[in-house]
């Protein structure tokens, strides 16, 4: 999202009938008391997806439908046009609520910003509003079997043809790729050249011919993740995003909106630090001192991941580019989930372990330690993260790279 | 989103200059090997020249009318030069006697700390110490020189006063009540003592009779000032972490083995990141504290954050100057080298103004236990 695109500007054309910052506030208070429902309710999406992903869909329908979506995009596209504090007035009303942050950050935080960056006007007019209205759903198709860490080195490859593309290879650890309509796909053109210059980026229409998408079970058992196939899928040029070669620069983009998303932690633990506090008094272990300091440290933690997340989407609201420095959030939301997790489950005892089906609350602790590891994971390791740190943000001298320069085709890969 | 505006940019490159002319690490070791507390010339200019200590007391009491956001930028840069300074006694002295404001007493103080002539000290643990009514000087009892009516005649310790040795005024702070003490004066002995942190000074300040003058104050004074001093701690503590991450990553860049900056070992990349990863954290805490602090926000709200930023800073603080130690090697092991001053200032720093434990103690009260 570039600044003069997102300001809160009005645009040439267009009436300015934009809200004052207490009328809006108000209204996202009002919509959120009548539609709202409680957070920690991720559980939902475990027992029916299919339930939860149209209950996803309607939540941003409504959302969209009461002026409360795309709050600092560009009014041509169908975002409201409004500053960064109005995304925090937004974020204020949500908080406490379910936001579906498992089905839409993917979309709206990660895939959006790189089409409003990189994406021709013509893409920008045909997916950024159906994203806003929860009428299409988005995934990521980075990583393949080959290709995690070391993303620049994935293999799927796209041939022209005519006009177009034609793609073949596999994706995988795809996230709701089942639930999707289209994708933003990194493909290898050009083999040739060393791995980072030979990439592009396309939107793939996940319902196209060709396409073959199989559902992985995961840690927890629930099945968000996926193995997506490639065989000759036909990808119209006008799907291109950005230029031939400069996938690696949309990529990169991508995977920092990622990161600064994660720190946001829309879809960090299902465990709240709200609801271990009640474990812990309905278990009556309030005055236990260890319970109370590691309680506290959560707390601190919480605070931290928190307030510093704050930081980074009043940047990114602003129009900046989140950077590298957002990689510090991502890395403090998954120690929180695991630091939360852990003391859930510790304080529930033998309840976590082992429960009775027909109550609901028991599963919740053995989930939540459970999903907890994913967060280290996904979006970059943790090890990538603070590799990232330390060399963009501190500017320390990078490791030796014996592949950088070496030609994809000559690479050593992993089987 | 930052709390701080150009003006205070300006302030801190200001700060930033001076300490990094007149406070360098040379300087820093002289001051801390000669038997001075603190440096005497630059407390001047910090004070009376720049007005310093006068930045958060009100005009009419010879300060310039700014308050804690003023204050945190200085703090940040004292704590990055390890500067050993009685500035965060004094200005905590100044906070808490503006909360108090109202009579002659604070009035003659907030002046003279204003123009850096006074140094004063805080106590907030008061519990030794025995007030009662001074007399007429002619009644039975008086002794000359000694507390008169209108004073309060004090008997016991303050223990581990901090900045004791340096200060001329002590703010007793109580629950419910407070009063200053003359440290020059009669019936006071001020007992320097050996501490693990050598930038910092220490006194047990023992009371025989000495006079001291009551202040009027609110039933939450203790808990507001309380909170200010670990705010204005926590200040120093993010400035001196951010310190030791720069001196570390510099060395870490610099230093040669196998062939290669020692930076560029991932284990050496990722303990930096560790260290920047705790210094940010804590400093969102810190900022937003800061933030509460400056805004008069409700006393629970300002405690909660006050004591989180206590413990966040605290903690990263400690983490960072110890990792500082390990990344330098055997060079990081000396007496020379700085590291060790960093970490004992962080060691000194957490237990002062309430520790980690007490702090989490209240913490995991603010979330419902
Ligand atoms: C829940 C979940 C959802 C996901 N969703 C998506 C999605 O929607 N779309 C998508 O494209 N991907 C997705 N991913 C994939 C994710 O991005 C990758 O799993 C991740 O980047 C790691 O890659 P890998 O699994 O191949 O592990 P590897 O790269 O093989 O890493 C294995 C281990 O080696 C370490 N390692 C590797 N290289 C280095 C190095 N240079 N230095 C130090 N340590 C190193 C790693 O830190 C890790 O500990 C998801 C993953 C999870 C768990």
């Amino acid at each position: 999202m570039s600044g003069s695109d997102t300001g809160g500007r009005p645009e040439e054309g267009i009436v300015d009938d934009r809200p004052s910052l207490a009328v809006f506030g108000r209204t996202a208070d009002a919509w959120f008391a009548e539609h709202g429902r409680p957070a920690n309710m991720s559980l939902s999406r475990s027992l029916d997806p299919a339930a939860h992903v149209a209950a996803a869909r309607k939540y941003q329908r409504g959302l969209h439908d009461a002026g409360l979506a795309g709050i600092t995009w560009p009014r041509q596209y169908g975002g409201l046009g409004l500053g960064a504090e109005f995304q925090r007035a937004f974020e204020q009303a949500a908080r406490g609520h379910e936001t579906f942050g498992d089905v839409f950050t993917i979309g709206l935080g990660m895939c959006a910003p790189v089409l409003l960056a990189l994406g021709t006007d013509q893409q920008k007019r045909r997916y950024i509003r159906p994203m806003l209205r929860g009428d299409e759903v988005w995934c990521q198709l980075f990583s393949e079997p080959g290709a995690g860490s070391d993303l620049a080195s994935l293999a799927t490859a796209a041939v022209a043809d005519g006009d177009g593309w034609v793609v073949s290879g596999q994706k995988v650890w795809t996230t709701y790729a089942q639930h999707s309509d289209f994708g933003l796909l990194l493909a290898r053109t050009d083999a040739s050249v060393r791995k980072h210059l030979g990439i592009t980026m396309f939107v793939a229409d996940m319902r196209s011919a060709g396409i073959t998408i199989r559902p992985l079970r995961q840690a927890t058992g629930d099945q968000e993740f996926n193995e997506v196939f490639f065989d000759d899928v036909a990808i119209p040029a006008q799907n291109l995003v950005g230029a031939p070669g400069n996938g690696w620069r949309a990529a990169t983009l991508m995977l920092m909106n990622e990161r600064a998303a994660l720190a946001g932690g829309p879809i960090s633990s299902p465990v709240t630090l709200a609801a271990v506090t009640e474990l812990i008094r309905n278990r009556g272990r309030q005055d236990d001192p260890v319970i109370r300091m590691r309680l506290a440290q959560a707390y601190v933690a919480q605070r931290g991941a928190d307030l510093f997340a704050e930081r980074i989407a009043a940047q990114v609201a602003a129009g900046d580019e989140p950077g590298s420095f957002a990689s510090i959030g991502k890395l403090a939301a998954g120690r929180v989930a695991r630091q939360v997790a852990a003391l859930a489950l510790d304080v529930a005892g033998l309840d976590a372990i082992a429960w009775d089906p027909t109550e609901p609350d028991g599963s919740l602790w053995a989930y939540g330690e459970l999903y907890a590891p994913s967060l280290s994971i996904a979006g970059g390791t943790d090890n990538i993260q603070r590799t990232i740190l330390g060399e963009r943000v501190l500017g320390l001298p990078r490791e030796p790279q014996p592949d950088r320069d070496t030609p994809f085709r000559e690479l050593r890969r992993s089987p | 989103m930052t709390i701080y505006t150009e003006e205070h940019q300006e302030l801190r490159a200001t700060v930033r200059r001076l300490l990094e002319k007149s406070a360098d690490r040379a300087a820093v070791r002289a001051t801390i090997d000669g038997l001075d507390a603190y440096d005497q010339a630059l407390w001047a200019r910090m004070s009376a020249e720049l007005g310093l200590a006068g930045l958060a007391i009100a005009e009419s009491r010879g300060g310039s009318g700014f308050g804690v956001l003023e204050l945190s930028v200085v703090l940040e840069e004292i704590g990055r030069a390890n500067l050993p300074s009685p500035y965060l006694s004094t200005v905590l002295a100044g906070l808490a006697l503006t909360l108090a404001d109202a009579d002659d007493t604070t009035a003659r103080l907030l002046s003279g700390i204003a123009s850096g002539e006074r140094i004063a000290a805080v106590h907030l643990d008061t519990g030794d110490i025995r007030k009662s009514r001074g007399v007429e000087p002619s009644a039975a009892g008086h002794v000359p020189g000694g507390p008169i009516v209108g004073e309060q005649v004090l008997n016991g310790t303050a223990r581990h006063v901090l900045d004791g040795p340096t200060a001329d005024e002590l703010v007793l702070i109580g629950p419910g009540e407070g009063s200053v003490v003359d440290l020059g004066g009669d019936g006071v002995t001020v007992r320097r003592l050996a501490g693990i942190d050598l930038t910092r000074s220490h006194a047990h300040v023992t009371f025989d009779g000495a006079a001291a003058r009551p202040i009027t104050v609110g039933g939450d004074w203790k808990d507001r000032v309380a909170a200010l001093a670990a705010v204005l701690l926590a200040c120093e503590q993010i400035g001196g972490a951010e310190r030791v991450l720069e001196i570390s990553t510099c060395y870490a860049t610099d230093r040669i083995q196998f062939g290669r900056p020692i930076g560029s070992f991932q284990a050496v990349k990722h303990t930096l990141a560790d260290m920047l990863i705790e210094l940010e954290l804590a400093r969102a805490i810190q900022q937003d504290a800061v933030r509460l602090a400056a805004t008069g926000a409700p006393l629970a709200e300002l405690m909660a954050a006050a004591s989180t930023a206590k413990v966040a800073c605290s903690q990263a603080f400690v983490q960072l100057t110890s990792d500082m130690i390990r990344v330098h090697g055997g060079i990081g092991f000396t007496w020379e080298h700085e590291a060790h001053l960093y970490f004992r200032r962080a060691r000194a720093s957490a237990r002062l103004f309430g520790d980690v434990s007490a702090h989490s103690d209240r913490i995991a009260a603010h979330v419902g236990l």
